[in-house]
């Protein structure tokens, strides 16, 4: 239970990325396969808090060139 | 007693030794007919070219994805366009330098500009944000390490959609050992398929129209990672001749999940054997 709630504890910060440079947030960024979310604003929308969330492809297991 | 031994287990052990000889026989030409199927392709393709010769390409394409994200606020139609070059010095040194921008349920999000070098096992990436104004996005990227991998898988994949049809040499991403199957029909087509399935479990389909002897279709069948069988198919259309090479101008990917969704690769120019500079593919720390 302490071990899940550090994770998700962890994760808040890991995931609570900082961007600047907005007059106003965006609701939504995305890079590559990474999508994130406004989750707060501050500094009167200038810095902005984000939770990301990487979608990741389903693709086929990788695999060492060479092998058979 | 002995007699009875050799009367009775000499028959029985010449039949199997038959058996496993017509095995291996059967299996022999199925082999030597899908490596004919593929030789036959590549005469084809390669037209005044040596494959031998093919050292690198250097390719611009566009790509549009339509998938589907869940982010917590139920499934949304994600939709990205990307205009890219892709330098490829054979086997193992990529460069590509990706423009995209996106929209999540109708709505634009951001452009992204990326460059992704992959040099054997080093990886470089990095990637800049614009909003709808062209402003850069400054921002810190707590999945860039996960994220490098996805990317370096990304470009890997592309280069086999676009290259493996005109070189037909999967080798740099997946060593495959192809048997032949038999005939299909493929829109109104008769195609020759031949098959392999890969250490890790995907199973491969290559289908050459049997009056061009091009590649039409490619398929993927592997279990995901929720423990469901996808089924990818790749369709190659509008091959047109470049430097000597037929190259398919047009791959439309379908897919049975719905991360990754359907694609669409256009071929806008390719270079073969192209001059690189000698930074092209140096990995910076």
């Amino acid at each position: 239970m302490k071990k899940t709630l550090m994770s998700i504890a962890l994760g808040l910060v890991l995931s609570a990325v900082p961007v600047t440079a907005f007059a106003v947030c965006a609701d939504l960024i995305t890079s590559g396969t990474t999508v994130c979310t406004l989750i707060g604003s501050a500094n009167g929308g200038t810095i902005c808090f984000y939770s990301c969330t990487t979608v990741k492809p389903d693709n086929p297991a990788p695999e060492t060139p060479g092998q058979n | 007693m002995k007699t009875i031994y050799q009367h009775t287990l000499l028959p029985f052990v010449l039949f199997v030794v038959i058996l496993i000889t017509y095995g291996q026989t059967t299996s022999d030409s199925k082999r030597i007919k899908a490596q004919d199927i593929l030789r036959k392709a590549k005469e084809i393709s390669c037209k005044t070219i040596k494959p031998e010769d093919i050292k690198g390409f250097s390719v611009s394409y566009g790509k549009s994805k339509t998938s589907l994200v869940d982010f917590g606020k139920g499934e949304q139609e994600w939709v990205t366009s990307e205009n890219s070059k892709l330098n490829w010095s054979m086997p193992d040194k990529f460069n590509v330098e990706i423009d995209s921008e996106g929209t999540i349920g109708g709505n634009f999000t951001n452009s992204e500009q990326t460059k992704v070098i992959i040099n054997g096992n080093d990886v470089y990436k990095n990637t800049e944000l614009f909003d709808k104004e062209g402003q850069k996005i400054t921002y810190f990227d707590a999945n860039s390490l996960n994220d490098s991998k996805e990317r370096k898988s990304g470009v890997l994949s592309d280069a086999f959609d676009i290259f493996f049809p005109i070189t037909l040499d999967s080798t740099f991403y997946v060593s495959l050992d192809f048997t032949y199957t038999g005939t299909a029909e493929l829109e109104n087509k008769k195609v020759n398929v031949i098959e392999a399935i890969s250490k890790g479990g995907t199973t491969y389909r290559l289908f050459f129209d049997e009056k061009t002897h091009l590649l039409s279709l490619l398929t993927k069948s592997w279990k995901g990672a929720s423990g469901k069988q996808i089924e990818q198919k790749s369709f190659y259309s509008n091959y047109k001749e470049v430097s000597g090479l037929l190259v398919a101008h047009k791959i439309v990917t379908q897919s049975t999940s719905k991360t990754n969704g359907n694609t669409e690769i256009i071929i806008k120019s390719l270079k073969v054997n192209a001059d690189f500079k000698s930074d092209t593919f140096k990995v910076k720390k």
